[in-house]
């Protein structure tokens, strides 16, 4: 099992590396660098300067050099986890990514209370602030997706199994921004329940530890749902799938002649042959994660990553851009990575392959 | 040679394909959204479908059909509507007496046309505004009439070119293997496989130059990232045709790789392809739309679902702009994704 974990991570470190490549070609193919984009001001300072101070300027960021040079020097330093400095932010991408945001400029109240000091921390980074999103609709995905399935497999045929199915196939093939177009209008513009703008309410500086973590949460409902309803069908669909196969198993039958209450059948017997290529499926689920979050914290102005992408491509802020694209990457890698060890862990015959 | 009574391979398939009702819904959608793409200036035009004007007879929402009609000289209606785009909506209150009758299409108003009194409002029947105006007073329904061409043609144009360099990725791989399959080929299906596809063409559209960011260039991209899937099944049919017995009658034969390739192995190896198209074709029209809603794909005043929908955003009380082409988008993917379905349980037989 150990050997076939190694193997897999071995032969994804090449592919890592391509993908460096691709993503730093992509970006390098782009018309234009961070001084020629920036905002209109700045780019007429940028008209107006000498050709060598101009110059000066882009050697003082390395850009002056060959297309080679740049790729090896931004690899040597990822190899040593620095990834250069955001040029629009102007500071290194670890402390854009993990440090505070840059827009909650409100100075730190020391005085707070360190639950509350630990979770502010925590939902003010970027990265904080999409894995809270993406745990929320990780948390909606699994505690609403295997239930359905059981209960769908378990009444086959039944008014629920039909129209539940229907829907989900509805809903997987809806487009995730149309979704959330609807969502908004429906929950935050006619119903006006669900807060749809950013992560915060106003007046949040001053709430206590629980109820910032709460307006936190009720601020995250809506682009949560967006991101899971889509999954959220498939997994349905699947667990159905998966739980059918195993309820006409043989040992399913034995226990059922053993006298065993339904319940019990279904539950110990059933839903834990049927858990194993669920959990599986499940490291599939990190890709559409990371790329419905760029779209889905850019409708709903979330303070995270996704949004920090879109940002970063218009201003040509190579180092973020370069930083980020690797760590989607990488996050899908991990994601396939995990399901095929999944897949090893459950049937043997796979590690021997 | 099928014997009369067999209808071989595909004929069989065709009889499956036609037994699924979901299927042959998504065609009936299919084909209605191609044929409104192309009549679409006989539907929503500002221009008559009929009028005698000046005593004679001019047909001039049927000249905008004409696919030349660009290098005619245009007839005094159009000249008359460029002067005045409300003219033949004016003729109740300010009759024209050079006019007679005159024939509008059934939503009476082009997709550029601005009305600055009817900026923001809802849809209404009284005003033939059948699905609303958007913030600058242009007609709905006319821009996602009009918007089906788009949608259309940049699926079609961006899967064609993903099916190009798919097969003769594939295609070459699977044949010739080797390093070049190895090293080449399946790394670089790796290495975009990695990648969300959308992900991908967002941060390569975002990063082109302006200059160069119209309708082709997303065809384009959209064709060059999307290619993955149908190189990965070409090349595991051809593999697969490779070592089946026509190929090697035909080797001893004398065949040359070329006619191997393209008259032995792809035939047989092109069923996976066809179904992979037609999701394809779903994938590409809602990355447009995709595109379009997040502002860097089709620019207004060009007209695309996915950019109508996208002006919901500054206003939020005006639904119609969030419901209508969301609506025209779901159902044009859902009926691609049904023929794709449907595609895929009469050919794939090996199912069961």
């Amino acid at each position: 099992m150990l050997q076939y974990a190694l193997r897999r991570l071995l032969i994804a470190m090449p592919t890592l590396l391509l993908i460096t490549m691709v993503v730093f070609a992509i970006v390098k193919l782009a018309p234009g660098n961070p001084f020629s984009i920036s905002q209109a001001s700045s780019e007429r300072a940028v008209a107006r300067m000498d050709r060598s101070d101009y110059e000066a300027l882009l050697a003082r960021y390395g850009l002056d050099k060959p297309w080679y040079v740049q790729y090896w020097r931004w690899l040597k330093g990822a190899a040593t986890g620095s990834f250069g400095d955001s040029f629009s932010e102007r500071r290194p991408v670890a402390e854009v990514f993990f440090g505070k945001s840059g827009a909650a400029q409100s100075p730190e109240n020391p005085s707070l209370p360190l639950p509350s000091l630990l979770i502010r921390r925590f939902l003010d980074s970027k990265v904080g602030a999409t894995l809270f999103l993406n745990m929320i609709s990780l948390l909606l995905i699994a505690g609403c997706a295997v239930p359905l399935g059981l209960y769908a497999a378990v009444h086959k045929g039944g008014v629920v199994d039909k129209v539940s199915s229907t829907l989900f196939y509805g809903l997987y093939a809806l487009p995730n921004f149309w979704g959330a177009v609807l969502l908004i209008l429906l929950f935050g513009v006619t119903l006006k329940s669900l807060p749809f703008y950013g992560m915060h309410s106003d007046g949040s500086d001053s709430m206590g530890a629980a109820s910032y973590l709460l307006d936190a949460i009720l601020h995250a409902v809506l682009p949560a749902a967006c991101l899971a309803y889509g999954s959220l069908a498939f997994m349905a669909r699947f667990s159905r799938g998966v739980l059918l196969d195993v309820l006409h198993q043989d040992y399913i039958r034995t226990a059922r002649a053993k006298g065993l209450p339904e319940r019990l059948v279904i539950l110990r017997h059933g839903l834990r042959n049927a858990l194993i290529p669920f959990i599986t499926l499940f490291g599939l689920l990190l890709p559409e994660l990371v790329a419905g979050s760029v779209i889905i914290e850019t409708i709903f102005a979330w303070p995270g990553l996704g949004q920090m992408y879109v940002k970063a491509i218009y201003t040509r802020d190579y180092p973020l851009i370069l930083a980020e694209s690797l760590l989607g990457a990488m996050l899908v890698l991990a994601g396939t990575l995990l399901a095929d060890l999944g897949y090893a862990a459950a049937d043997p015959r796979i590690r021997r392959a | 040679m099928t014997k009369r009574g067999q209808m071989g391979f595909w004929g069989e398939a065709l009889g499956r394909f036609k037994q699924n009702r979901l299927g042959r819904y998504g065609l009936w959608v299919i084909a209605a959204t191609i044929l409104v793409a192309w009549l679409a200036p006989l539907i929503a035009n500002n221009a008559p479908l009929m009028a005698r004007y000046e005593g004679s007879l001019h047909f001039t929402a049927f000249r905008q059909v004409f696919p030349l009609n660009h290098f005619l000289a245009p007839d005094k209606i159009t000249l008359k509507l460029r002067q005045n785009p409300d003219w033949l909506l004016e003729q109740k209150a300010l009759p024209d007496p050079k006019l007679g009758w005159f024939l509008l299409p059934p939503v009476p108003y082009s997709p550029l046309q601005t009305r600055l009194d009817d900026t923001g409002s809802p849809p209404s029947f009284k005003a033939s505004h059948y699905c609303g105006c958007d913030a600058l007073g242009r007609d709905v329904l006319s821009r996602l009439i009009h918007g089906t061409k788009t949608s259309l043609l940049v699926g079609f144009v961006a899967v064609g070119l993903a099916a190009v360099i798919g097969i003769a990725l594939g295609a070459t791989a699977g044949f010739f293997g080797g390093w070049y399959d190895l090293i080449f080929v399946s790394r670089l299906i790796e290495v975009f496989l990695c990648f969300p596809t959308f992900f991908l063409i967002v941060t390569v559209v975002a990063l082109m130059d302006p200059k160069y960011l119209n309708i082709w260039s997303i065809m384009a991209v959209i064709g060059l990232t999307s290619w993955t899937s149908i190189a990965r099944y070409t090349r595991a049919e051809v593999m697969r045709a490779k070592e089946s017995p026509f190929v090697a009658a035909a080797r001893v034969i004398g065949a040359n790789s070329r006619r191997l390739i393209f008259r032995h192995a792809l035939p047989s190896a092109l069923t996976p392809v066809l179904i992979s198209v037609s999701f394809g074709l779903a994938g590409a029209i809602l990355a447009e739309a995709g595109l379009s809603f997040l502002g860097i794909g089709v620019q207004p005043p060009e007209p695309s679902w996915g950019n109508v929908l996208r002006s919901v955003q500054s206003d939020w009380s005006q639904w119609w702009l969030g419901v209508f082409p969301g609506a025209a988008i779901f159902f044009a993917v859902l009926s691609y994704n049904l023929v794709g379905e449907a595609l895929r349980d009469a050919l794939d037989f090996r199912q069961g």
